[in-house]
């Protein structure tokens, strides 16, 4: 009879049909199936449990994120304690001043002997112009005051033998800049604008270097500046040892200064 | 009957975890149907053996990945329906016209043989003959005849197993039914 109630569904057909359910696949194939299911369970006999494949869902994912919070973080502490920055910023552009200060350096290199060199190394302790961690101390500059030098804007160096003393106020006025210039550009620097505080400000009041003493600080190197050129070495050590007595604080060229 | 502890996606379950004893249960369940379904789909015995033991196999293959997710056996002919299309592909025939959608129920499909009164007598020889129409019939409608009737599976579980709609697996059927009945000759 037809099922009138589900056109999709006759009993009668069924019934037919479930006699005919006598085939059935060959005793081998079990065998052969039933073998094969055991090995793979053999083969692998311990499979992962759900939370381990969720454990691993979520584990690779926090380990990237913490290594890029960890690579983001080094990076960070390294350029603050300033390794990257002396790389950065000798890229920087210079101030426009520097050009100026550069030709005079040029001008007082020309000037001087060859000589200046090759002095002795004994009479004072040598200055090491590339040391970051001298930087925070006054380098010694030996320089002759110089009528272009005094023209350099003295925006960055010492303004008086006490204030070099103090390491709040070094020689470069912002301590960026110690780090950030590089070992000639310092000794540059110096060479140029050293004396410029001196005569600077001395127009300003601040500074009065005769009253120190009877020759002036600059006048005094002139005159061991000549000494050298003369060739007269040792009686111009002895003439900076006095003088380093006398101003043990004063600015010292690192090339004039003996070796 | 089946209980809670031996329904068909519990031992699944259990073979996946390593029970041999679960899948041969499993095994012997549902070997007969899916090769019943398989010879009458592929009509060689020796073809039907080989895509028998490739769909178990493939069972066995993926078991570690095994999640209950809908009926066993929605699962388990999924596997056989895809098997099957992949052997209808690769022969020369190619995919039977009638697994496509647009493809009309009674297109090609000859009319059943004047059914002789004293068949209808013979139950044994009906059930010869509903075979002879269920072979007659195109794949696609006999495939849906054969997951209602050797796997009993409704009609959303054939649309899924098979990948076709609803709509679709109704009107396979429907067709289906209506031919078989008019070939036993006591449908109306």
């Amino acid at each position: 009879m037809i099922d009138q109630r589900n056109e999709l569904h006759d009993e009668r057909v069924s019934a037919l049909y479930r006699e005919t359910r006598d085939v059935e696949p060959p005793a081998r194939l079990d065998r052969h199936i039933l073998k094969m299911a055991g090995v793979a369970v053999r083969s692998r006999p311990v499979s992962p449990s759900p939370s381990w494949r969720r454990a691993a869902r979520w584990t690779v994912p926090l380990a990237l994120a913490a290594t890029v919070v960890l690579t983001v973080g080094v990076v960070r502490m390294v350029r603050e304690s300033g390794e990257f920055a002396s790389v950065l910023k000798l890229e920087a552009p210079r101030p426009l001043a520097e050009p100026v200060v550069e030709a005079d350096v040029v001008a007082t290199r020309r000037a001087e002997p060859p000589s200046t060199a090759k002095l002795p190394q004994a009479a004072s302790p040598a200055v090491m112009p590339a040391r970051p961690t001298e930087l925070s101390k006054p380098a010694p500059v030996i320089v002759p005051p110089s009528p272009a030098v005094n023209d350099a804007p003295p925006t960055s160096f010492p303004v008086s033998p006490t204030s070099l003393s103090s390491p709040s106020s070094a020689p470069f006025a912002a301590p960026e800049q110690h780090t950030t210039m590089s070992a000639e550009r310092k000794k540059e620097a110096t060479l140029n604008t050293a004396p410029a505080p001196a005569a600077a400000q001395g127009e300003e009041g601040k500074l009065d270097w005769n009253r120190l003493t009877d020759h002036s600080p600059a006048e005094w190197l002139k005159e061991i500046a000549e000494l050298r050129r003369q060739g007269r070495t040792a009686e111009a050590e002895a003439r900076l040892s006095e003088f380093r007595r006398q101003y043990p604080d004063y600015p010292l060229d690192v090339r004039t200064a003996p070796r | 009957m089946q209980t809670d502890t031996d329904a068909d996606e519990i031992l699944m379950l259990r073979y996946r975890d390593g029970d041999t004893d679960a899948f041969a249960r499993l095994y012997d369940r549902h070997k007969g149907p899916l090769y019943r379904y398989l010879l009458r789909q592929c009509g060689q015995p020796a073809v039907a053996e080989e895509l028998f033991q490739d769909v178990w196999l493939k069972l066995i293959a993926g078991r570690s990945g095994y999640a209950v997710q809908a009926r066993f056996a929605a699962w388990f002919y999924r596997i056989a329906h895809n098997r099957l299309v992949d052997h209808y592909r690769a022969s020369a025939r190619g995919l039977p016209l009638s697994y496509a959608d647009d493809c009309p129920e009674w297109a090609a499909i000859p009319a059943p043989k004047e059914v002789q009164p004293e068949v209808r007598e013979d139950r044994r020889r009906q059930s010869e003959r509903l075979l002879e129409l269920l072979a007659e019939l195109p794949e696609a409608q006999r495939e849906a005849m054969l997951l209602k009737e050797e796997a009993g599976l409704s009609l959303e579980e054939i649309a899924q197993a098979t990948g076709t709609g609803r709509e679709t697996v109704k009107s396979r059927l429907r067709y289906a039914l209506a031919r078989l009945r008019q070939g036993l000759g006591g449908a109306s």
